[in-house]
This record gives C-alpha cells, structure tokens and sequence, in this order.
C-alpha cells in the first residue's frame, strides 16, 4: 500500500505532523520531490487557465505521483483550522477538483479537516478515512498526538528566529502563503536571493501568536480566513513596532484573498515611512524581472540609511 | 440620513421603498454606466472581483449625488464579498469622502451588531413600523422576481420583442411606484397578464440553465445582458437563484440553524461534497440537474478571479463532457468586450441547435441578429 503527499500548498505548513500522522497505518507513505518545470507543466494541461499557480503546481505534483503508482493521495479537506475562520474557498473543494481531473484510477483519501469542531470528532473523522489501512484505532490517537506536538515544537522553533537580535543587515518580512515563499522554483528563489544580497529575511511563521494578534488588533473588522489574517497581522506588526527595514508581500495573480489583502495592506503602508514591494506570481513570472525589482529594494534600503 | 446602497439588478426597487417607508431620503446611485465601471476600476484594488468595483462606483456616484450614509452587505466567509465593505470604506475615506457606512452583517454570529444596525436605520419607528416595511418591501421584491421570471419564460416564444422589453420596465416602474401591498398586487397582476397576452410563435424554443455566482446573474450591466440577449436568440433561460432566494437560504434558514435541504446543493453532492462559499456548489448541482430535466445547455457566469466558480468550472467541464452536455463559461470583468461576448453567445446557441437537430436557423432567428 503505498499513499503518496504531494509537496504542494499546505504541505509547506504541515510537513512536520504529516508523516507521524501517517506512521498509524501500514502504507509506505511517497513525497513527490521539489516542484520543477516538468511539473508545473503537466499541472498546466490539467487545469482551468483561471486556476491560481500553487493549485497548477499541485496538480503537477499530484500527477508525478500518479505515475509513480501510489495507491491513494493523502488530500484532506481542509475547512478550518480555528474558529470561524477558514482557509482559500479552493481547499474546501479541493479533493474533489483533483478527483474530477484524475479519473477514478487513484483513491483520494480526504478527511475533513474542522478544528473548529473539537478533537474526538476530529479522530473519528480520521477513523473513518484511515478505517481499513490503520494499524490499530488506538495507534491513530497517538500518532494524532505525536503529530501535533511535532507540528508544535517546529512552530515554536520558527517563532523564535524573531526574538534574536538584528545583525548589521538589513531585515526584511517576506510575508505571503507558505506555498508561495518556500517554493523555490516559482519564486525563482526569492529566499535565498534576498540572502544572497545580504538581507536577513522573516517569515510569518517567524511571528509568535501574540505579535501577529497584536497586528490583527488593527484591522477594522476581523478577517475570516486564517492565513490571510496571520499576513496582516504580521504585517501591521512590523508597522507598529518598526520592527524591519522593509516589507515584501508575496502573491499569487488571481488569488482572492490576496487581492484584498495586498490592498489593506498597501493602504496601511502608504504613509507609514516602511517601504513595501509587492510581487505578483504566476506561472509567466519571470527571474530576471523579479531579481532586478530585488536588487532595487534592497539597495533603496540602504539608500534610506545613507541619506 | 441620505441613504445610498449599490446596485444589484432591481433590488433599488424594494431598497428604495424599504428605507423611504422608514422616513429617510434615499439617493438612488444612477444606473451602471460606463462611467461607473471606470470610477470603480479606477478606484478599486486591480485584482479584486467585478462586484466590488461596481459597488465602488455606485458609491461614488451617490456621494457625488449627495448620500451620506451607505448601506452594505457583509458576510462571513469564506467568500471575499464578507470584506467588501472595509476594503470600500478604507479606498472611499482616503478619497476624501465624508460619509457613514453602516454594514448588515448575516445575523448568524453577527446578532447585536444586526440589531443595533436596525436599530439606527428604523429612527423614530417603533419595530413593528420596520417590520411592515421589511415585509412590505420583500414582497415588492417577489414581485419583480416573478414578473423576472416570466419574462424569461415569455421572450424567446414573443414575436415582438421591443414590445415585451418595453412592457417590462414599465411594469418595474409601477411596481416601484406602488405605494401600498394593493396597489402592488394590482400592478404586478395587470403587468403579468399584459405580458401574457402578447402575441406568440408556438415554436417551443431551446432551454438553457443559467448558472454561477449571484452578482452576474442578477446584474445586467455586469453580465451584458445575458438573459436578454439569450431570450432575443429565441433561447429559454432557467434560473433558480434569486435574491429572494438568497435572502430566505442564506439569512433566514442559516440564522434558524435549520438544515439547507436544497436540492441543487444535494444534487452536487457526489462530484462536490462540500460548501465551498459563493454559490459553486449550486453551479455544480445545476448542472446536474440541467442534464436530468434534459435540457439543451448550461450557461455559467460568474466575476473573473471567482475562487469557488473556478473551483466549481473544472467540475461542471468533466461532467459536461461526459453527458455530452454543451457548457460555456463566461468569467466576466471591466474588459469583457461586448463583441467578442455576442460572437460567443451567438455560436453556442449555434452548437445548441445543431445538437438539437434543428440545423438551419430559421427566418425568425435570423432576423434577429445570428
């Protein structure tokens, strides 16, 4: 039995409780490798053209993963990861978009995740998806555990990158969806460029709870999807606190959480005296483009200093 | 107050008598015009949905009109119309306007803010004045729906269709015009039956689901006309959502917690299993339903960018494909281009009869306009 993760959208935030979440059942579990341009291109023919890019991306790597003869697709419905508030519209019907372009040849194995709903119906939930591949009901409960105080530890560790003290570099929030930032083929390794340039760079999963909540304080009303809000909130952190030299916000084209986000954002940040670029990704970006528009930045950053 | 609220169809018409009832002067924003779509694209974020520019533009031109309070819509995800409102009232405030918004939240988890906003708009009546216009005001709005409904019914199977159009927004003007739930009822029933009695082809036309996002279907100057133009082309258009509708699923029924028992939403149920906000799950369903009552094709609109119609398109084009189902798609912003629109309307109405068996067009269609 073989059930094989495609390394794509929330795999970026979850990977470290993914793989003890499936060490309950008897499958060998398969990670499809880095995202590439053959991926990107067969998610491409597989896709709506108004599809955003990290969906073609998964598509690409579900289909890799296909080839490779897995079984079944890990794939949860993911609807809420606290209450009230939800992910993009797409995870929701995201099982069944993959299901509907892949034919009935893979099982899609695609519990409902609400952790809005509470932890026992969470694990029957989980019961009824992993039922006939599962070791022992008993074995799901722990590896339940074991995975979320993994995925615990990983976000303290990350969280304390912030509270260490700033070197002579330039800091700089790259602040988007964990897709976008940590994929390196279709940022075209904006990471490591920044780096390369000698700027030290923060994630929102370098944020602790209380900075973020203490950003999202300023928004006029709350903001009902998770993730956009952790943007936000990090965001109008970094404003109150002037706590970077600089701000880059990172998204898909035709993402609609996004296109509002990006907006709030812009606005805060107009008059505040933080620089802030925006980069819109899509599957015709290109690299030379977005190193130039980096290089630009960054040197505008120490320009700042100098005058 | 000056009241305002943007634009969706004819929904000023029981807006209008909604908030006049209760004694407030409201400034209708001018109808959607070129103007508009550019105030609002001008104005609004560039990746933003068409519904949202469109609003902006209402607003704007009703400030400029003189309104001073906006009324809007909220919501709670996860669909982005629930942030409309902050988004508007950020971009509008840093225009240097001057106004009050005040922002209906769905009652479900919002009930004081609902209330308190009522409690504003009502002034000096006492609740039971506001209810009577609430009810006053919705059954001017089940007017419009039904007199709607029957035009879709009436204008492929019409011989002169200037007449009906002409019949149509005089009935729309009465009915905004009537001042008491008698004279609505007279009005619409004498509208209702003119229209009936209008001469008639017995050709049975071809029949079309319209589906997809709420906005575009209710909104003509958003989605080009579609139902007129599919009428003209001697095609039946089906539509299920209505605002009336939306109001009694999403308001009502969700803030009682009873059950959504839809039929659309079961019907989609083995291809999307889930809400997936907006109305994709209804798009899907209707889809399926479509093939079901055999009909001759489905026509799906919704704003560019749409997450959950997106999400739903892929769907509906596999199932499609496999019944043999024609599907066309419109995803539609400030540059759709009325031509190109029209070419695509008028070649899928070309497939539709094609499938149909009916080859050649007759005199009728072509006289207007294939």
């Amino acid at each position: 039995m073989r059930i094989g993760i495609p390394r794509a959208l929330l795999y970026y935030n979850f990977y470290p409780a993914l793989s003890r979440l499936l060490e309950a059942t008897k499958a060998e579990i398969v990670i499809s490798s880095e995202t590439n341009k053959q991926k990107l291109e067969q998610g491409l023919t597989l896709c709506e053209d108004e599809v955003c890019l990290p969906v073609k991306v998964l598509m690409g790597h579900v289909m890799t993963l296909a080839e490779q003869n897995v079984d079944g697709l890990f794939m949860p419905r993911m609807i809420s990861l606290e209450r009230s508030r939800y992910i993009c519209p797409k995870f929701l019907g995201l099982p069944d978009m993959v299901r509907s372009s892949l034919g009935k040849d893979i099982q899609v194995l695609s519990p409902t995740v609400n952790l809005s709903w509470g932890k026992l119906r969470m694990f029957r939930e989980g019961l009824k998806s992993a039922g006939p591949w599962l070791r022992h009901p008993l074995a799901l409960w722990r590896s339940f555990r074991a995975a979320e105080s993994e995925q615990l530890a990983h976000q303290q560790q990350l969280a304390a990158a912030f509270a260490q003290p700033q070197g002579t570099s330039k800091r700089v929030a790259v602040l988007g969806h964990a897709y976008n930032i940590f994929d390196g083929y279709i940022n075209y390794d904006l990471l490591k460029n920044l780096q390369t340039m000698g700027v030290e760079t923060l994630t929102v999963e370098n944020f602790s709870r209380a900075a973020i909540e203490e950003g999202a304080r300023d928004l006029s009303k709350d903001l009902f999807w998770s993730y956009g809000r952790d943007i936000v909130g990090a965001a109008f952190y970094c404003l109150r606190r002037r706590a970077v030299d600089g701000v880059i916000i990172v998204a898909s084209f035709g993402c609609g959480p996004d296109s509002l986000i990006t907006e709030i954002i812009e606005r805060r940040f107009s008059q505040a005296g933080i620089p802030l670029m925006s980069i819109v990704l899509d599957e015709h970006s290109s690299g030379t483009g977005l190193i130039t528009r980096l290089e630009a930045f960054t040197d505008m950053l120490h320009w700042r200093d100098a005058n | 107050m000056k009241i305002t609220f943007p634009h969706l169809g004819y929904c000023s018409i029981p807006l209008r008598t909604l908030f006049a009832e209760l004694g407030h002067t409201v400034i209708v924003p001018p109808p959607i015009s070129q103007k508009t779509i550019s105030l609002g694209t001008l104005h609004g974020p560039e990746f933003a949905c068409y519904p949202l520019k469109l609003g902006l533009g209402n607003f704007i031109e009703a400030l400029e009109a003189g309104a001073d309070t906006l009324i809007m819509g909220g919501g709670i995800g996860p669909c982005r119309f629930g942030y409309y409102a902050q988004v508007q009232q950020d971009i509008l405030r840093s225009l240097g306007y001057e106004f009050e918004m005040i922002v209906i939240e769905p009652p479900l988890g919002h009930f004081r803010q609902v209330v308190a906003a009522a409690g504003r708009l009502k002034q000096k009546n006492s609740w039971m004045q506001l209810a009577q216009a609430a009810s006053f005001a919705l059954a001017k709005l089940r007017a419009c729906d039904d007199l709607h409904q029957l035009s879709l019914k009436i204008r492929p199977r019409v011989e002169n269709k200037a007449v009906l159009a002409n019949l149509y927004n005089r009935a729309l003007t009465a009915i905004d015009a009537a001042d008491s739930h008698r004279t609505l009822k007279t009005v619409a029933n004498r509208f209702q039956e003119n229209i009936k009695a209008l001469p008639q082809t017995r050709v049975e036309p071809l029949k079309v689901a319209l589906v997809g996002e709420v906005y575009l279907l209710a909104e003509p100057a958003a989605n080009l006309a579609i139902e007129e133009k599919l009428g003209n082309l001697g095609v039946e258009v089906i539509r299920h959502v209505y605002i009336s509708s939306w109001l009694k699923v999403n308001i009502l029924l969700d803030f009682l917690r009873l059950r959504r028992k839809e039929s659309a939403e079961q019907a989609a149920r083995p291809y999307l299993n889930c809400f997936v906000g907006g109305h994709g799950q209804h798009s899907v369903g209707e889809t399926i339903q479509a093939v079901r009552d055999g009909l001759d094709g489905v026509v799906h609109v919704y704003p560019f960018t749409c997450t959950p119609e997106i999400v739903a398109r892929g769907i509906m084009r596999t199932y499609a494909a496999e019944k043999n189902m024609p599907l066309i798609c419109f995803s539609l912003d400030e540059h759709s281009a009325e031509a190109g629109f029209n070419t695509r309307l008028e070649a899928f109405v070309d497939v539709m009869q094609r499938k149909n068996g009916q080859g050649e067009l007759t005199d009728e269609q072509a006289l207007h306009g294939i």
